[in-house]
């Protein structure tokens, strides 16, 4: 079963594991799975979009919290 | 454990916290200077991702110079709770500001060459890398942030602060940091009120402020104004909550509308800062752009969608399938918070930017400015940096009292050794639940019981029961801690608040109780003094 409220959309094809979106995370929501890729680990975005602005893969997508959206 | 030393402690690298850095770095080169970060000072607070405007600008000789601001500026509506003289010195160097941030590369809205400054509000042009310039400008001086630390107390003696203790917010390492002087640039209590959504990230100010610093300063005996006049806004994007303010005032022929449910302009200006300013018309109030032109709506969806929280407020727009112009865009009250840049409540400090006790300094939404925006903490930022700078160059360190700490620490970590318990986020839900029923103005004296009765309730059943599965949840439990005491404060204010005065509340560093004093307003200095028992 896969649980996900899609707030913070990674291509895993692109992510490269460089980990800058988990150091620059405002609220520390970010960090690498097993395979070295992002994943969005706590619910606790502001949807400032910091993480979609600095990935040099363009990887990531901001999408708004399901509450918001 | 480790104790690092350092001259001057800066916590918070947000706005304030960059300025004061910088400022202090330029003042005194040689001494050392230590900024402490929560997250990464690259992409932090409040401006993560950019500021629109500098809301407080004043140009000497030109259409809006300072003595307009002291007679019109936005703060003239609660001037009877703040002190004039700090919004003087706002006034009078929010312009060095201006050329400070040029010199950095910062560019702002010009008409002819000049300053385009809009009532007292002048426009940053693509801001969103604003933040990466003030970090930029902090490594470009030496200093070097320590990223991803919280700042979880402060440690005095009966005379002074001299230091803090900090927690490694991902591998949970604990140490002191013992410093000369201290300046406190944590920002407000975001995560106070419950958004409209039900989403506890949901609000307007950064959420990562959790009330630290009032908490923190509260702790050593400073004192803390205004926690009678809490902070939210009337108007925000429904659930969004993202600054709007921006798009009302574009230099258009017409201009977007906030009208109510039975389509009648409402007074979208009215500010709940103080008593008695209420919203009219019939709620649920929209914003209207369906009578501009179509290239007006153009300018509308380019700035909208070029600006501060720009995802965000495309996203929004998107998944809700609103078409500006065509479509309302609903608005609800933004959730309350406690906060000296929009609001009014916070740390006491003067001209200097000191707090009330020796040593520690505050500048931002941390600090009582009030309706001082980011010119506030860019200014007041800097002020603290040069203040703090000065008082460590006369001062010597003070020794840390280790078995005091030791214990401290032991408290501190019981969320994460604990095998069973209360989730922090749950915890919080039920807090911020209670303070959006029953300190959410108008409050009255039944309310203010009821508030304070579920606060004493999550003292004494809910806080020890915290549990943290790591250190990121620990860093959520102790926050959750430091909301817990910020409503404290500000329910025991809103039950002795009085029509025109004005409370100052603070720890009796020798009892250990609140002592509460009400001040018969305008003039705080010459005015009758009440202590509540």
């Amino acid at each position: 079963m896969e649980i996900n409220d899609r707030t913070i959309v990674v291509d895993r094809k692109k992510c490269n594991g460089c980990n800058i979106c988990v150091e620059i995370c405002p609220l520390d929501c970010l960090r690498l799975d097993e395979d070295n890729k992002a994943y969005k680990k706590y619910d606790e975005c502001w949807y400032c979009g910091s993480c979609e602005i600095e990935c040099p893969k363009k990887a990531i997508k901001m999408r708004l919290p399901y509450l918001i959206s | 454990m480790e104790i690092l030393k350092t001259d001057i402690l800066i916590i918070g690298g947000g706005s304030a916290g960059c300025l004061a850095t910088i400022k202090a770095k330029d003042e005194t080169p040689n001494l050392d200077i230590t900024i402490v970060e929560k997250a990464h000072i690259r992409r932090s607070g409040s401006l993560a991702t950019g500021m629109d405007c500098l809301n407080v600008t004043c140009i000497p000789d030109s259409e809006y110079p300072p003595e307009k601001y002291m007679e019109q500026g936005e703060w003239v509506e609660a001037r009877d709770y703040l002190d004039e003289k700090l919004h003087s010195i706002l006034a009078n160097k929010s312009y060095s500001v201006v050329k400070d941030l040029e010199d950095w590369g910062v560019k702002f809205a010009k008409v002819d060459g000049r300053y385009h400054v809009k009532d007292q509000f002048l426009e940053i042009l693509d801001s969103q890398d604003l933040k990466v310039t003030l970090a930029a400008q902090v490594a470009k001086r030496g200093v070097q942030a320590i990223n991803h630390t919280m700042i979880t107390s402060l440690l005095s003696n009966s005379q002074k602060v001299y230091g803090a203790t900090a927690l490694n917010i991902r591998d949970g390492t604990f140490s002191i940091i013992q410093a000369k002087s201290i300046i406190l640039t944590t920002g407000g209590c975001s995560r106070f009120g419950l958004p409209s959504s039900g989403y506890m990230f949901g609000t307007f100010d950064f959420p990562g402020n959790a009330g630290d610093g009032f908490a923190m300063a509260y702790k050593v005996g400073a004192e803390l104004t205004n926690f009678e006049y809490l902070k939210y806004h009337y108007y925000t994007v429904k659930d969004l909550h993202v600054p709007m303010g921006k798009f009302y005032l574009l230099p258009m022929e017409n201009r977007i509308k906030t009208v109510d449910s039975e389509g009648k302009e409402a007074d979208r200006w009215a500010r709940p800062t103080v008593e008695g300013d209420q919203p009219t018309g019939k709620v649920p109030l929209f914003l209207d752009a369906s009578h501009l032109k179509k290239p007006e709506i153009k300018i509308l969806e380019n700035v909208m969608f070029t600006s501060e929280r720009k995802i965000a407020i495309k996203q929004y727009l998107e998944d809700r399938g609103l078409k500006l112009g065509q479509d309302l865009i609903e608005l609800k009250q933004s959730p309350l918070a406690i906060c000296g840049g929009h609001g009014i409540s916070g740390l006491v400090t003067d001209e200097n930017a000191r707090t009330t006790v020796e040593g520690l300094y505050a500048a931002g939404d941390v600090a009582a400015v009030g309706i001082q925006y980011l010119s506030g903490a860019f200014v007041f930022g800097g002020i603290a940096g040069i203040s703090a700078s000065k008082y460590a160059l006369k001062n010597k360190h003070v020794e840390v009292n280790k078995k005091e700490v030791e214990q401290y620490k032991e408290k501190l970590f019981e969320p994460y050794r604990r095998k069973e318990g209360l989730l922090p986020s749950v915890f919080e839900f039920k807090l911020r639940t209670k303070i959006r029923d029953y300190m959410t103005p108008p409050t009255n004296e039944k309310k203010s019981k009821l508030a304070l009765k579920w606060i004493w309730r999550f003292r004494r059943e809910d806080l020890p029961r915290l549990v943290a599965r790591d250190f990121h949840e620990l860093v959520r439990a102790i926050e959750a801690g430091f909301i817990l005491d910020c409503a404290e404060i500000a329910a025991h204010a809103s039950l002795e608040k009085r029509i025109g005065s004005q409370i100052i509340i603070k720890r009796d560093m020798e009892t250990s109780n609140m002592k509460i004093r009400r001040y018969q307003l305008p003039r705080r200095e010459a005015s009758e003094v009440e202590d509540i028992p």
